[in-house]
C-alpha cells in the first residue's frame, strides 16, 4: 500500500475538502470557542485588575 | 535554598547532562539510519534511555543523590574525553551531528512564509507557556500527588529506589518515568523543575511525526504542519507538564511507529538498508516502553499491522522469514566492542523493562500488583485493585463512553481529561475531514489508520471504563495531523484560495489550541497570582487550591520540617503534598481502624515517632475522618491543631 505517488485531487476536490473542514471547525466551536478563550479573558481580567 | 546551593546544584546537574549526552550520541551511532528526522527521534530517546538507567543503577545501589551522580557523571566524562578511542568516536557523533544543519536549513527554507512566521510565533509562545507554568506552579495533577511523585520524593529522601510503607498501592505500578523524573529534582533537591520532565517525550513524540510524515513521502511543509498540528493537540501540551507517565508512552509508541513505517517502506520499496539498528531500537523501544506502562503490550499489534499492510503482506513475510538471518550476518559484519555495547545495551533494556513486574512478583506474588489481569474470564492473577480485563464488553462500554466524548461537547479540556478527548481544534476541525480524505486517496492512509484504529480497540478492551480513559490516547490525534499533512500536499496544485483558506484555518486552530491549554484550562488567574506572591522555593503542592485541600497547607504550615508527619489517606489520596517541595518532611502513614479508640491512635503515633496525625476529606475516608474529630472534640488524648491536624500533647 506504500506508493511513490501522491494524489493530486482537482480543484473542486480540494476547494470541498476545505469547505469541509470550515465546517467541522464550526461544529467543533460550540461550545470549545468559549473554554478556549475563557483562560485569556480570566487573564485579561486579572490584569486589568492589577 | 540558598543561592550558593542552587548554583552547586545547577552546576551538578550540568555535569550530568553532559555525560548523558555524550553517552547517547556515542550509543546513537549504533542505531544510525542515515535519515536525519529518524535519526534525531533515536538520539533523543536514546538520552532519556541513558539518563533513565544511570538514576536507576543509582537508586538501586542506594546512591541516589546529586552528590553521588556528580561524581560518577564526572568520571564518566572524564573517561570519554581520555580514552582516544572513544574520544575519536565522540568526535565523530558530533561531526555527523553537525552534517545535520544543511538539513535543517534546507527544511526552513522550504516553509512558505506564513509556516515560517506561525512557526517562530508558536515556539516562542510555547516554550514561554512552558517555562512560565513550571516555574510558576507546582505540581497538581490528581496521579501525581497520588503517587508519581510520591515515588520520587520517597527516592530522593531515602536516596534509594525501593517500596515503602504507604497506603496508595499504586506505587508498585512500573516507574520508569518517574526515575527519569528524579533526574529533574535531584539535583536541585526542589521540585521546581520537576514538570519539565514531560518535555523531552513531548519534543520526540514531535520528532517521530515528522520523521513518519517524511516516510510516508510528505514534503517538508506538510510534514512539519503534522509536527506543529500534534504539538499543539490540547491533551498533549496539557500532559507534558503534568508529571504523569502518558506523554512518555505516548512518545515511545510514535516512535515505535515511525521506526516501523521506515522498516515497512523499506520491504515496500524491496530497499537495501541495514536491518540491525532499526530492530534494535524497537527491542530498545518496547522494553523501556513496557518498564513505563504495562498497556504498552496492548498498542503494540497496531503498529505491527500497520507495518506489515504498509510494507506489503508478501514482502513483508518474506523479509521477516530473512531477518535472523541477516540480524547475524550484519551482527557478524560489526566489530566486537560493538557488539559488546549492544549486548549491554539490551541488558539495560531488559533490565528497565523487568525490574518492577519481577519485583512485585517477588514481593507480592504478583506481577502486575496492585492490579489483576483477567483474560476472557480467566484470572491470571488474585485481583487486589482493579482487574484489566480484555473482553469486548469492556471494548463496548469504553467505546459509548468515547463517543459520549467525540466533539469535546462536554466541557472544558483539562489534564485528566474528565468528558473530553482533548483532542483540539487542529484535530476535530481539520484532521478529521483530511484523514477521511486521505483513507479514501491514498492507500498508505488506510494502512496507517488500520494500525492507529487497532491499537486504539486493543487499548479499550483493556482500559477501565473511567470518565478519564482518553489519557491513554492521546497519541491517537498524531493522525490527524499526519492528514492533514496529506491534504496539504494534495493541494499544490489547487487554487490560491484554498491553499490560503487552509493556512488560515490552521493559523486559526493552531492559535485556539494554544489558547485553551495557556492556564491548563483550570487554573484561575486569582490562583496563579497567590502562587507568584510567593517565592519561588516556597510555591508548594499543597498550596495550590486547584485538588489539594486546606488540611495539607495547614499540615504543612504547623508541624516543623525536621519533625516526622503521620497520615492516614485511603488508596487514591494525596501523599505528595504532604513531603514539602524540598522533600525535606519525613513521613509515617498511620494506620487507622475505624473500630480503633483515641488511645490506640496516639499508641500508634508514638510508634511511628510522630506527635503530628494530618486527615483530609476525600483523601482519608469518612469514617476515619469521623473517628479523628471526635478525638479532638475529646481534646484529652488527641488535640486538633488547626484544619484537618492533630497533635498528642507535649510529654503525653
Amino acid at each position: 500500500m506504500y506508493s511513490r505517488k501522491a494524489p493530486e485531487p482537482s480543484r473542486w476536490e480540494a476547494a470541498a475538502v476545505v469547505l469541509f473542514m470550515v465546517a467541522m471547525t464550526a461544529w467543533y466551536a460550540w461550545p470549545q470557542i468559549r473554554y478556549s478563550l475563557y483562560p485569556l479573558l480570566d487573564i485579561w481580567r486579572a490584569l486589568l485588575s492589577g | 535554598m540558598s543561592l550558593v546551593a542552587l548554583g552547586v546544584g545547577l552546576v551538578f546537574w550540568g555535569v550530568s547532562f553532559l555525560f548523558t549526552a555524550a553517552l547517547a550520541l556515542l550509543l546513537t551511532r549504533l542505531l544510525r539510519t542515515g535519515r536525519p528526522a529518524l535519526d534525531a527521534v533515536m538520539l533523543g530517546f536514546l538520552w532519556i534511555f541513558v539518563v533513565t538507567f544511570d538514576l536507576f543503577a543509582h537508586g538501586l545501589a542506594g546512591v541516589l543523590s546529586r552528590n553521588a551522580l556528580v561524581v560518577t557523571s564526572g568520571i564518566g566524562l572524564g573517561a570519554i574525553l581520555l580514552i582516544p578511542g572513544v574520544r575519536s568516536k565522540l568526535r565523530g557523533a558530533l561531526v555527523e551531528l553537525g552534517t545535520w544543519w544543511p538539513h535543517l536549513r534546507r527544511a526552513w527554507s522550504d516553509l512558505p512564509g506564513w509556516l515560517r512566521v506561525l512557526t517562530v510565533l508558536a515556539f516562542a509562545l510555547g516554550s514561554f507557556r512552558f517555562v512560565f507554568l513550571v516555574w510558576a506552579l507546582p505540581p497538581f495533577v490528581w496521579d501525581s500527588l497520588t503517587y508519581h511523585l510520591t515515588n520520587v520524593a520517597h527516592w530522593i529522601q531515602s536516596g534509594r529506589i525501593e517500596v515503602f510503607d504507604a497506603p496508595v498501592l499504586r506505587i508498585y505500578s512500573p516507574a520508569n518515568y518517574e526515575v527519569f523524573a528524579t533526574w529533574f529534582a535531584v539535583f536541585s533537591h526542589h521540585d521546581g523543575w520537576v514538570e519539565l520532565s514531560g518535555l523531552p517525550s513531548y519534543a520526540i513524540a514531535g520528532l517521530a511525526v515528522y520523521a513518519t510524515a517524511r516516510r510516508l513521502r510528505l514534503t517538508r511543509t506538510a510534514s512539519w504542519l503534522a509536527t506543529l498540528g500534534t504539538w499543539s493537540t490540547p491533551a498533549f501540551v496539557l500532559a507534558a507538564t503534568g508529571t504523569k507517565n502518558d506523554p512518555m508512552l505516548a512518545a515511545v509508541f510514535l516512535c515505535i511507529l515511525a521506526v516501523t513505517v521506515d522498516i515497512a517502506a523499506d520491504f515496500a520499496e524491496a530497499a537495501d538498508r541495514p536491518a540491525y539498528p532499526r530492530v534494535l531500537a524497537l527491542i530498545l523501544m518496547t522494553l523501556y516502553g513496557l518498564g513505563t506502562k504495562p498497556y504498552l503490550l496492548h498498542l503494540l499489534p497496531g503498529p505491527l499491522v500497520a507495518g506489515v499492510v504498509l510494507g506489503g503482506v508478501r514482502p513483508s513475510l518474506t523479509a521477516v522469514s530473512r531477518l535472523p538471518t541477516r540480524l547475524l550476518h550484519e551482527a557478524r559484519a560489526q566489530r566486537l566492542p560493538a557488539n559488546l555495547t549492544v549486548l549491554g545495551l539490551l541488558v539495560a533494556a531488559l533490565v528497565l523493562g523487568s525490574y518492577w513486574y519481577v519485583r512485585n512478583e517477588v514481593l507480592q506474588g504478583n506481577p502486575f500488583y496492585p492490579y489483576g489481569v483477567n483474560v476472557a474470564g480467566s484470572v491470571l492473577e488474585p485481583p487486589e485493585g482493579p482487574t484489566f480485563r480484555l473482553d469486548l464488553a469492556n471494548l463496548w462500554a469504553n467505546l459509548q463512553l468515547t463517543g459520549g466524548k467525540f466533539g469535546d461537547k462536554q466541557g472544558r479540556i483539562t489534564p485528566d481529561l474528565p468528558g473530553t478527548t482533548g483532542w483540539g481544534w487542529v484535530g476535530y476541525g481539520l484532521g478529521i475531514p483530511a484523514l477521511l480524505w486521505a483513507v479514501l486517496r491514498r492507500p498508505d492512509f488506510r494502512a496507517l489508520t488500520l494500525g492507529f484504529c487497532l491499537s486504539g480497540l486493543t487499548l479499550l478492551l483493556s482500559s477501565p471504563t473511567s470518565p478519564w480513559n482518553m489519557r491513554y490516547m492521546i497519541w491517537f490525534p498524531a493522525l490527524l495531523c499526519l492528514a492533514l499533512g496529506a491534504v496539504q500536499d494534495g493541494l499544490q496544485r489547487s487554487s490560491r484560495t484554498t491553499r490560503n483558506a487552509l493556512a488560515v484555518l490552521f493559523a486559526g486552530c493552531l492559535a485556539l489550541n494554544f489558547s485553551s491549554t495557556v492556564n491548563y484550562n483550570l487554573v484561575k488567574a486569582a490562583d496563579l497570582k497567590s502562587m507568584l506572591e510567593r517565592p519561588f522555593w516556597d510555591r508548594q503542592a499543597a498550596y495550590l487550591r486547584v485538588h489539594v485541600p486546606l488540611e495539607y497547607e495547614n499540615a504543612l504550615l504547623r508541624v516543623p520540617p525536621e519533625a516526622i508527619l503521620g497520615y492516614n489517606v485511603h488508596q487514591n489520596g494525596f501523599i505528595y503534598p504532604l513531603f514539602r517541595a524540598d522533600f525535606s518532611q519525613r513521613l509515617a502513614y498511620i494506620r487507622i481502624l475505624p473500630s480503633e479508640s483515641c488511645g490506640d491512635i496516639a499508641r500508634s503515633l508514638r510508634a511511628a515517632g510522630t506527635r503530628y496525625l494530618v486527615g483530609a476529606p476525600e483523601h482519608t475516608d469518612d469514617s476515619i475522618l469521623a473517628l479523628l474529630h471526635g478525638c479532638g472534640e475529646e481534646g484529652t488524648i488527641l488535640r486538633e491543631l488547626g484544619v484537618g491536624l492533630y497533635v498528642l500533647p507535649q510529654g503525653s
